[in-house]
């Protein structure tokens, strides 16, 4: 049932992006996600769908399991083709009642879903090419210099290491509370939805209680492994910058420049 | 009436990376009245297969019949049957969800439908059937109960169902000897005077030859061994190590006692016969 | 006084219960551990055993008496970490002391927290895997593990502190029978190789019998104290406190009561088969 579910999409391999520091990976994909948006014409639109060709070149992973990433968000992406579609003025191609299409409104849709396409794979490609705990580590050290404005940056990548670590064994106690309770003629599947909430609760309450008794034991097992908070704490892996990092970053930024200059230059 | 497994196998993820297969090609067949035990370690394949027994799990391929119903049959009389097998999961006590013991055990024959004089009754008498006090108990808190005592709650929510078969998995894990002992004495008295099928799968070789009057060895999805606890405990040594099962105590103190030339009988189990075979024979060479 | 790791004296524990009342879970409880000791304590569930393992590294705190750990007493919070350092602790359940999703990750987070140097953590986790014989699996993820393989993994965890003693509570109690030898070769190992202290809270008696030392506790108190063989051959009094003996105890003591002349302090199934032999 549950266990089915595959997590964190990791897919290990030493490509150019899988050898890029967490750090860079983060920052590149933010700032490439900002560039999808200053992209307005078909040759910048042209210039974006050969960077990402390019980013998914360098990663090495399957055309395939790039493409299923955009499986999940399909709907969205035709909702945004459809919404922008009907939604936007300008000369009529189809007519019923009161549903227009226009050709600027077609235009504008395929832009849109493009966009939102580009900009998932990108953020997949960060996902597939970074493992979750790199990742935390990445995240930790970014927002490291803003713990002084009161940001828990060593907390908030505790608790991500922490829901990492937790999530397959609370996912696997569901399963298991579930059987139990359907062992005993519960029904989660059927009645109106105020019933199915109310039936929910013989494996709400059980899962609670077993994540507040797992919390509480991990919580003295830290404490007897010395855990006093983020200060003073040292890491197994340090994040190191390599020359590459400064290239695929420098890349990005050119790229930005580039769509930034065919905005303001109309091209 | 019986369970019975025709060919079943059973593969986890079909069609994926995780593809696991993890019970193949089982057939047997549970007569109503028996105790039986099923051993192996973990990973052996016992819990996917007890799981098939009340149709939390269908076969990928085989069938499994309950009094000759087939249980992945979409039918109401296969959703009914299925109730007639009741399963006590490892540490049943993380099951329970109500505010007081009274609500939890009625949860089972709640969902059967019944009207609440005949759950007040069945609530009664699974209480009692574990050990605890009904006027003492019912209105209390399972939470704040001891660990044993939250694992007799949690086995009364199954008895409560009246099932005709009972399925335990590891019910003693974690429990004292002598918690341990109480739990293993109510369910014998639940067999002996219910008449129920009662199906124990554990890691525990001296309750499994105790207790049971049959024994299934399972190792990598297969059943190696089936037949009475003393047949296997006598049967290849080979083979039960391979399948990573402990020999009992009992027979590792005989093995022991025969090597050194204490002559008694290799099918020894319990600790009474034992020690009126080495007084008989002390006996015997005394009078020699 | 320098081989003595552990010692508490008159130690009391009481907290109060969900109805208020006041629960003594220990009662004036002396204990000595010596350095390179392996010391088993037994008892029913609620006897106390895992409160008085809990003292030994400041996780508890005493109501009355006190807590000696290397001479530094638990209760003065400035020598805590100090303690916890000396003292490492392995808890029952393996899934809920386990902090990352990496092996080598979770084994280095004690070091982590102590601001040990990387380089020092890379030797140190190294060190401790292959202490409890998990270096192949370093980088596996430990949800996928067996019962057995975790509980190594969290005491590779605890040997990364490079404790003086390693206080261990029921962990074999959720295992399979292989992950229970796996656990307890594995200590044992730690014990006679590395002169490792050891401190072993179990019901399981099979277990205790591999001890120098058992500690029998009840209601709090510590009740009994001795070798093995001085422990399990009062069969009739272990099984009053709802334990069990060791099988072979417990037929030579069925045996000595039917009037056969056999020694008092048999626990082992060899020692009944040469006692028998002889007794002819």
């Amino acid at each position: 049932m549950l266990t089915d579910i595959t997590l964190g999409q990791y897919y290990p391999g030493d490509s150019f992006l899988h050898k890029l520091d967490p750090r860079t990976k983060i920052v590149a994909t933010l700032i490439f996600i900002c560039s999808i948006f200053l992209a307005s014409t078909y040759v910048a639109y042209g210039v974006l769908f050969l960077s990402v060709l390019l980013a998914v070149g360098l990663s090495r992973l399957p055309a395939k399991l790039v493409a299923r990433s955009v499986k999940p968000l399909w709907v969205i992406v035709v909702l945004t083709f459809v919404i922008h579609a009907f939604s936007t003025p300008g000369a009529a191609l189809f007519e019923w009642k009161f549903i227009s299409i226009t050709d600027a409104g077609v235009q504008q849709g395929v832009l849109m879903s493009l966009r939102l396409v580009f900009l998932i794979v990108v953020s997949s490609l960060l996902t597939y090419t970074t493992s979750p705990i790199v990742l935390t580590d990445g995240i930790e050290s970014l927002l490291n210099p803003l713990r002084r404005f009161g940001v828990p940056a060593h907390e908030l990548a505790m608790m991500m290491t922490i829901a990492l670590r937790f999530i397959p064994t609370l996912l696997e106690e569901t399963d298991r509370i579930m059987k139990a309770q359907v062992a005993r003629g519960a029904d989660f599947s059927s009645g109106h939805l105020l019933k199915r909430a109310k039936n929910l609760l013989p494996l709400l309450v059980p899962l609670f209680i077993s994540a507040f008794r797992r919390a509480d034991e991990l919580a003295v097992a830290m404490e007897a492994r010395c855990y006093r908070g983020g200060e003073n704490r040292t890491r197994l892996h340090q994040l190191a910058y390599a020359p590459r990092d400064g290239v695929a970053l420098g890349g990005v930024l050119a790229l930005t420049l580039a769509l930034a200059w065919m905005r303001w230059s109309g091209l | 009436m019986s369970i019975k497994l025709e060919a079943v196998s059973y593969t986890y993820m079909p069609g994926t990376p995780y593809e696991k297969r993890a019970i193949s090609d089982i057939s047997l067949e549970i007569e109503k009245g028996e105790f039986v035990a099923i051993i192996g370690h973990t990973g052996s394949g016992k819990s996917t297969l007890v799981q098939h027994l009340n149709g939390l799990l269908h076969p990928t391929s085989g069938r499994v019949l309950v009094d000759d119903i087939d249980l992945a049959a979409k039918t109401p009389e296969a959703k009914k049957i299925a109730r007639s097998v009741g399963m006590v999961f490892q540490y049943p006590e993380h099951q329970l969800f109500a505010e007081t013991i009274y609500e939890d055990v009625a949860f089972g024959p709640r969902n059967l439908k019944l009207d609440e004089a005949e759950v007040r009754q069945r609530v009664e008498l699974a209480m009692e059937f574990v050990g605890l006090d009904y006027g003492k108990f019912a209105h209390r808190s399972p939470f704040h109960l001891s660990g044993g005592q939250m694992r007799r709650v949690a086995i009364a929510g199954v008895i409560a169902m009246q099932p005709d078969y009972l399925v335990l998995d590891e019910p003693s894990a974690g429990l004292d000897p002598a918690a341990r002992n109480a739990i293993f004495a109510e369910i014998v008295q639940l067999y002996r005077t219910r008449g129920i099928t009662v199906i124990l799968v554990t890691h525990n070789m001296e309750e499994a030859a105790r207790l049971a009057d049959r024994m299934l060895v399972m190792a990598k999805g297969e059943v190696r061994m089936d037949g009475k606890p003393k047949e296997v405990f006598r049967a290849d040594r080979e083979l039960l190590h391979a399948a990573g099962v402990d020999v009992p105590r009992m027979v590792e103190l005989v093995d022991a006692l025969r090597l050194k030339g204490i002559d008694i009988p290799e099918d020894t189990v319990s600790v009474d016969s034992l020690v009126r075979e080495i007084l008989a024979r002390q006996r015997r060479e005394n009078a020699c | 006084m320098d081989d003595i790791i552990i010692q508490t004296k008159d130690l009391c524990h009481l907290y109060p219960n969900g109805d208020g009342e006041l629960i003594r879970a220990l009662d004036k409880v002396s204990v000595t551990i010596r350095r390179g000791e392996f010391v088993a304590i037994i008892g029913t569930n609620g006897s106390g055993k895992s409160t008085l393992a809990k003292h030994f590294n400041a996780l508890l705190l005493p109501s009355a008496g006190q807590c000696l750990v290397d001479g530094l007493p638990v209760s003065d919070t400035g020598d805590m970490w100090a303690i916890r350092q000396k003292v490492g602790m392995v808890f029952q359940n393996p899934d809920n002391q386990i902090v990352a999703a990496v092996v080598e990750e979770d084994v280095a987070f004690g070091p982590e927290n102590l601001g040990v140097p990387p380089l020092e953590i890379r030797r140190r986790v190294d060190d401790a895997l292959a202490a409890v014989d998990m270096t192949d699996y370093r980088l596996h993820a430990p949800h996928l593990l067996s019962g057995g393989q975790k509980q190594r993994i969290a005491i590779a965890g605890v040997l990364a502190i490079r404790p003086d003693c390693l206080v261990l509570d029921e962990p074999t109690a959720m295992l399979d029978p292989l992950g229970r030898e796996e656990v307890l070769s594995t200590v044992s190992r730690l014990n006679k190789e590395q002169g490792m202290t050891v401190v072993y809270i179990t019901h399981f008696m099979e277990e205790a019998v591999f001890a120098d030392r058992v500690l029998v506790m009840d209601k709090g108190r510590i009740i009994r104290e001795g070798t093995p063989k001085e422990i399990f051959s009062c069969v009739e009094e272990i099984a009053a406190l709802g334990l069990e003996a060791p099988l072979a105890a417990e037929v030579a003591w069925h045996l000595r009561n039917r009037g056969l002349d056999l020694p008092a302090d048999i626990i082992t199934d060899e020692e009944l088969a040469l006692a028998l032999c002889q007794s002819n």
